[in-house]
């Protein structure tokens, strides 16, 4: 279970989080909301990767700011930044992690192989991420996240960027892994895809949840729950355009 | 039986983050961007080469040693742990202990090192090579001690701080202005 108890986060003046308290127990669940409302930040307080101001998170019933080396060891994390070695080739980047999370050089190949035929990229297994696309290196970071089986999977816009076969064959391997018990945490702009997948939505909008429902419990669409939550898309003309 | 286990896997991840390093510094190496320092190591390395007899070498370069001898030894040891993307390196899972470990070892993968260390066996001997090993050890350690230390500190306005004691008085603003 991921508990996050009144998260508090500013940058500056502004709070990117702002007294969020969230309950995630199993399922996958979806974190949404606008440009800067907050998503990667609480994602970073769940990971232990930034310190909340106020508040506190406990994973797998410990606290991420007491015990956050065990609790990294229970989480594959997808970072926004990625994190990845350019100099190490797509399968040189799971040879060397498997093993700092206890992984024999077997149990490395073994996982290896299926990761990366799950998620195509067998023949880009010997190409450097320097030479990766987008994609590529965005799927080899996910490979690193799932290579441990870990208990929670926290991934920050997973299914951006990347191609939709690709993107199916993860969305799977997710489902596979919440039936397994695994607690997946994601947040995605793509809602028609976090509406087939997600078991959860927690909307945020300016640091604040905005809506937090069973997607089972939605009363209409999620596209216009979450417009009614956020706000209704405008559209301007703008005159000088083809002048 | 569990602490045996326990140490085994701190050993374990060590090594594994070493090995990541040795071929990240490999890689590294082949594009010559590692040789890439502060000028002002080279400064002294021009120094001392510069000087005639061995013995007096390290007396030329010692203004320039003294002056930057700190800041440039952690400039120098920090290289190849620094071949770790930020992102990655704070999702790995070692102990503030485990990473002083990984500093301090990783200390052998720097080619300023090397040139530091053939220059001072050269000029100075091994005596002084070794020393300056030494030194360059406990510094890491050292800052990684700091580091830990300061993580243990209360946290004011987002940021860790010591309570310093505030001077009273026109003296004592002085003080605060420019000491604190």
């Amino acid at each position: 279970m991921i508990e996050c108890d009144g998260l508090v986060k500013r940058f500056g003046a502004a709070a990117a989080v702002d007294g969020v308290s969230i309950n995630i127990d199993g399922g996958i669940c979806a974190l949404l909301g606008p440009n800067g409302a907050g998503k990667s930040t609480l994602l970073s307080m769940m990971t232990g990767l930034i310190a909340p101001d106020a508040g506190d998170v406990q994973v797998g019933g410990m606290r991420v700011a007491a015990q956050p080396q065990q609790v990294k060891r229970l989480m594959g994390v997808l970072p926004e930044e990625l994190g990845l070695f350019n100099a190490l080739t797509v399968r040189e980047h799971l040879e060397m992690i498997g093993p700092v999370y206890g992984l024999s050089a077997v149990q490395v190949a073994e996982r290896a192989d299926g990761l990366l035929r799950v998620l195509r990229m067998e023949r880009a297994g010997r190409t450097r991420a320097r030479d990766c696309s987008y994609g590529m290196r965005k799927k080899t970071a996910l490979a690193m996240a799932l290579l441990h089986d870990p208990r929670f999977l926290i991934l920050d816009e997973p299914f951006e960027g990347i191609d939709p076969a690709s993107s199916y064959a993860f969305q799977r391997v997710l489902e596979d892994a919440a039936r397994r018990g695994v607690t997946v945490v994601f947040t995605s702009h793509l809602l028609p895809l976090v509406e087939r997948l997600a078991t959860r939505v927690v909307v945020l909008n300016r640091g604040r949840v905005a809506l937090d429902s069973a997607t089972s419990d939605l009363r209409g669409s999620l596209e216009e729950e979450y417009f009614e939550v956020v706000a209704v898309p405008k559209y301007e003309e703008l005159a000088w355009q083809g002048s | 039986m569990a602490g045996e286990l326990e140490r085994r896997a701190s050993i374990g991840r060590i090594a594994a983050v070493m090995r990541l390093l040795v071929r990240l510094t490999a890689r590294d190496l082949k594009g010559l961007s590692s040789i890439g320092l502060n000028n002002l190591f080279f400064v002294v390395v021009l120094v001392m080469q510069g000087s005639r007899s061995p013995a007096s070498a390290l007396w030329a370069a010692s203004p320039f040693l003294l002056m930057l001898g700190v800041p440039l030894l952690l400039t120098m040891s920090d290289g190849p742990l620094k071949l770790l993307p930020a992102a990655r390196r704070s999702l790995l899972p070692l102990t503030r202990n485990e990473w002083i470990a990984v500093r301090v070892l990783s200390l052998g993968l720097s080619p300023a090192l090397w040139i530091a260390v053939l220059l001072l066996l050269l000029r100075a001997g091994a005596g002084v090579a070794a020393l300056a090993c030494g030194a360059v050890a406990a510094l890491q350690a050292g800052s990684g001690g700091i580091k830990t230390l300061a993580a243990t500190l209360p946290k004011r306005g987002g940021r860790r701080s010591l309570a310093w004691p505030r001077p009273p008085g026109r003296w004592g603003r002085v003080v605060r202005l420019n000491l604190l």
